[in-house]
């Protein structure tokens, strides 16, 4: 088995080095980001955090902002699965494997978020004296590597079985899988407890910020699964159902509407008693003391929410895929403003006793998190060169024809 | 910068003897401060550069949690601090770790009435515990607020250098509180801040791995990071540190006002106390019946900062 | 002095003791004590004008008193004060003169709540008797200038202002 395994580990690695010029120029567009992200990150590591724009009062700014968007995005992997096993949903069984592969990627991107925000990275083993369960950043890092193995156990195990010629055991798998639909929306409640847990930050102490951000994953999450799947389909020649985009444009068209009614509620909230608390939520909507800096970007990512609803909706829209992809894109990046930096920056603002410090990430912050999301989408890719040949049976151990 | 009024040798008006006498309780109190006439001094000063070296040394990588140490272990540790302060700076610290007293329970309490925001205690704080100029860290911060609101966010810590206390405003110094249900204690993942049973709210800066969870869940913008390196000029530096509290600190890790432990712990008032020219700081053990804060806590209205949040502070405002 | 608070977490008695309060001594601190040196030979004056020759720099405003310098100046005895009934004080207990006006004052600063403090909170404590704070001619407390302002966040320009930012949220 341990041999079967390791030609299996050498397949699949001989198949993410073949590929067109296209793909090796893909390949090398993500290693330069990469390289520039490293030296940013050296740069950071050499001079201390003060590389980034972050300050006392301002302690979280673009790292945090991007994990924890994609700790929503890597939720959004049981989107596929829910339907799939749960429903039986035979059109999303073929898929499930390469929405999980992305969370596998996506989580190593959130991993590496926290470890770029840190101060000492280098005392990371520090965390065998966990405040555990007082502390909601140590559940944090419980659930999100759980969720890691969770998935990097039951793909490696799915294509492993598939790259053998064997069916799946389905005792092996199946309770892994609705194991990790309980996980998947525990990562992303654990991550807004984070939030609204605490008191000192009034824009954050609600309620509502759990679900809406389960809401906003679960629209932001399948409109990345869809792209993929496009690419998918498109340029790897793996046959995905309509039918499949089309159960994931359903789920975005319901999630999409209720982030944007969890967000107007909120905004409902916070302004008609006119009460101090909701200093951060005018700073964001429209600036507070003359300062305004995240005005513009909330709403147009009120405005990209808004259109990816519509285009989501409507049939005469939808059915164009090219539109379809266009409201993927709005909702992605609608999503992450006003998830990531619309969210995480305001609690900030004004600070504790007051102040208003406005916050934009610097240079060596962009430079970092931009290769950490080339980071995640290399992975993506070389893990999909090498999973898509064996769904499609042509990557086998014994290559002969399939049974 | 404002500067303090320099002393004439003539008779002292009202200003000048209370700044005298000022000076003269520092002087009592024999620590090593020098009182801010430095104007020069500090651009002048050759900053040595501060324990931030990149790569730590594998007996920093290894070392224990604070309380997992031994006293063989404190004392190899604190010998070799001092050693690493002497050879890079070419000052002789001593540093000691005194624990807390037993039926202590520490309590500070801020006379509004009479703050009049000069500011004093901010400077004496960071001399004591040797917080950097350059990059400027200061663990207290005096709020100016209009009489009339108690309102926070209507407040301003950069009122400038006229003189205080400006007509129709009020002054409140905010610190650490050492609040009895802490949220930064709470935030940290790797245990690295706890509450000692003094009620000192520590941190140990050579486990902090500097995620900075606790600076967001503090609701008084008590907690400090080191973004980078700290810088101390030699002659600035106080000698007399304490392992958890005024030690030499690095960048990446979080700090804050411990109450002085390293004097406290030992019967003495904190710098801050010592520094206010007007006498509205009150400090003292909470459990003792004759103490002053005791007095103040059972006949003064005092009241704490966002009680609604129940941290529970350890820091009481009153008025007189 | 009141109820435990409830928010003790020890049920150990505290240290003891706490040490004993001094007040500092006025008297060696004034310049021109003893009095007597100049004024034994000189008829006192309570008529209210403007002082030419000595204590030039007296300037009397505190609240409107009637009798001038000998509201607390004793004439017969000019090295001491007097209070409202004629019961002597030395410059050493002043503040007992201080206090039979300001009452409460004077109870906050015999608890220590009011006034300055010197010493040890688990020892000996010296407390400053009122002049050492308000010359009780002019007893306003003075105006001070405040040490600097903090430094703003180093991504704050001086005027308030953000540094360009440079690539905004992305």
């Amino acid at each position: 088995m341990v041999l079967e395994f390791l030609r299996f580990l050498r397949a699949s690695g001989g198949a993410m080095m073949r590929g067109s010029r296209n793909y090796y120029l893909w390949l090398l567009f993500l290693v330069a980001w990469i390289a520039l992200g490293v030296l940013a990150y050296l740069h950071q590591l050499n001079v201390g955090l003060v590389a980034t724009n972050m300050v006392d009062q301002v302690p979280w700014g673009a790292y945090i902002a991007n994990f924890t968007y994609l700790v929503g995005m890597a939720a959004a992997a049981v989107m596929l699965v829910i339907p799939a096993y749960v429903y039986d949903d035979h059109a999303l069984h073929e898929v499930v494997v390469l929405g999980e592969l992305m969370a596998v990627a996506v989580l190593v991107m959130c991993l590496s978020f926290v470890m770029v925000d840190i101060g000492r990275p280098d005392r990371f083993w520090h965390f065998v004296r966990f405040n555990w369960p007082a502390s909601m950043l140590s559940w944090d890092v419980i659930v999100l590597n759980g969720y890691l193995l969770l998935n990097f156990y039951i793909t490696t195990y799915l294509l492993f079985s598939k790259f053998r010629g064997k069916k799946p055991d389905r005792k092996k798998y199946v309770p892994f899988v609705f194991l990790a639909i309980g996980w998947a929306v525990s990562i992303h409640t654990v991550t807004a407890f984070l939030y609204s847990g605490m008191g000192a930050r009034p824009h954050w102490n609600a309620a509502i910020l759990a679900p809406r951000f389960l809401a906003s994953a679960f629209a932001a999450g399948p409109s990345m699964v869809i792209i993929a799947l496009t690419v998918i389909r498109d340029r790897m020649g793996f046959p995905v159902k309509d039918k499949a985009i089309d159960r994931l444009r359903q789920i975005v068209a319901v999630t999409m509407m209720i982030n944007l009614f969890f967000f107007f509620s909120e905004i409902f909230t916070e302004l008609y008693s006119f009460k101090e608390h909701a200093a951060s939520m005018r700073y964001l909507l429209f600036g507070l003391k003359g300062h305004h800096l995240l005005v513009p970007y909330i709403w147009a990512a009120v405005t990209l929410d808004v259109f990816a609803a519509i285009v989501f909706v409507t049939p005469r829209l939808h059915k164009n895929h090219n539109v379809l992809l266009v409201g993927c894109a709005a909702a992605i990046v609608g999503v992450w403003v006003e998830k990531g930096m619309g969210l995480v920056i305001p609690g900030f603002v004004p600070s504790p006793l007051g102040e208003v410090v406005e916050y934009a990430p610097s240079f060596t912050e962009f430079c970092v998190s931009a290769a950490i999301w080339a980071l995640g989408a290399l992975l993506y890719t070389l893990l999909l060169k090498a999973a898509v040949p064996i769904e499609l049976g042509k990557l086998r151990l014994n290559p002969e024809p399939a049974e | 910068m404002a500067r303090s009024d320099p002393p004439t040798p003539s008779v002292p008006t009202p200003g000048e003897r209370v700044e005298k006498l000022v000076e003269t309780r520092l002087e009592e109190s024999g620590s090593r401060r020098t009182f801010l006439k430095l104007a020069g001094l500090a651009a002048a000063t050759t900053a040595v550069s501060g324990c931030g070296t990149s790569a730590p040394t594998s007996e920093e990588f290894f070392r224990q949690h604070y309380k997992k140490l031994t006293p063989e272990d404190k004392e190899r540790i604190f010998r070799l601090i001092e050693d690493e302060t002497l050879a890079r700076t070419g000052v002789a610290t001593h540093i000691s770790d005194p624990p807390p007293i037993d039926g202590v329970e520490f309590a500070y309490a801020l006379n509004l009435s009479v703050c009049n925001g000069s500011r004093r205690c901010v400077e004496a704080c960071a001399r004591e515990n040797n917080l950097p100029d350059d990059p400027e860290m200061r663990y207290i911060r005096v709020l100016e607020i209009d009489a009339g609101t108690l309102d926070l966010d209507e407040s301003t810590p950069n009122y400038g250098t006229d003189k205080v206390p400006a007509k129709d405003k009020f002054y409140l110094p905010v610190q650490c509180h050492q609040c009895d249900h802490p949220p930064c204690v709470r935030a940290c993942p790797v245990g690295a801040t706890w509450k000692e049973p003094d009620g000192i709210v520590v941190v140990d800066y050579s486990w902090c791995i500097g995620c900075r969870f606790c600076v967001v869940a503090c609701p008084y913008f008590a907690r400090r990071f080191n973004w980078q390196a700290p810088t101390v000029a030699p002659e600035r530096i106080n000698p007399n540190q304490g392992y958890l509290s005024n030690r030499p600190r690095f960048k990446g890790v979080v700090e804050k006002c411990t109450f002085c432990l390293h004097r406290t712990r030992k019967g003495r008032m904190p710098a801050c106390l010592e520094a206010c020219p007007t006498g509205a700081r009150k400090f003292g053990n909470l459990n003792d019946p004759n103490s002053e804060i005791r007095h103040i806590i059972s006949t003064k209205r005092v009241y704490v900062l966002k009680e609604e949040l129940a941290t529970l502070p350890r820091f009481y405002y009153f008025f007189s | 002095m009141g109820d435990e608070p409830q928010r003790l977490h020890t049920s150990l008695p505290p240290p003891a003791p706490s040490g004993s309060v001094t007040v500092d001594a006025r008297q060696p601190l004034l310049p021109t004590y003893p009095c007597s040196r100049c004024h034994q030979d000189r008829t006192p004056d309570p008529r209210e004008r403007k002082l030419t020759q000595f204590h030039t720099q007296k300037v009397l405003d505190h609240g409107t008193l009637g009798g001038w310098c000998y509201r607390c100046h004793t004439k017969d005895d000019i090295d001491k004060l007097h209070l409202s009934d004629g019961t002597l004080v030395s410059f050493n207990e002043a503040y007992e003169l201080c206090g039979s006006c300001h009452g409460d004052k004077l109870r906050d600063w015999k608890a220590g709540i009011h006034g300055l403090t010197t010493g040890y909170w688990l020892g000996d404590r010296t407390r400053r008797s009122c002049p050492a704070c308000h010359d009780p001619h002019s007893p306003r407390f003075p105006l001070m200038t405040p040490e600097h302002a903090p430094a703003l966040p180093r991504t704050v320009s001086a005027s308030g202002v953000e540094p360009e930012e440079s690539h905004g949220p992305e």
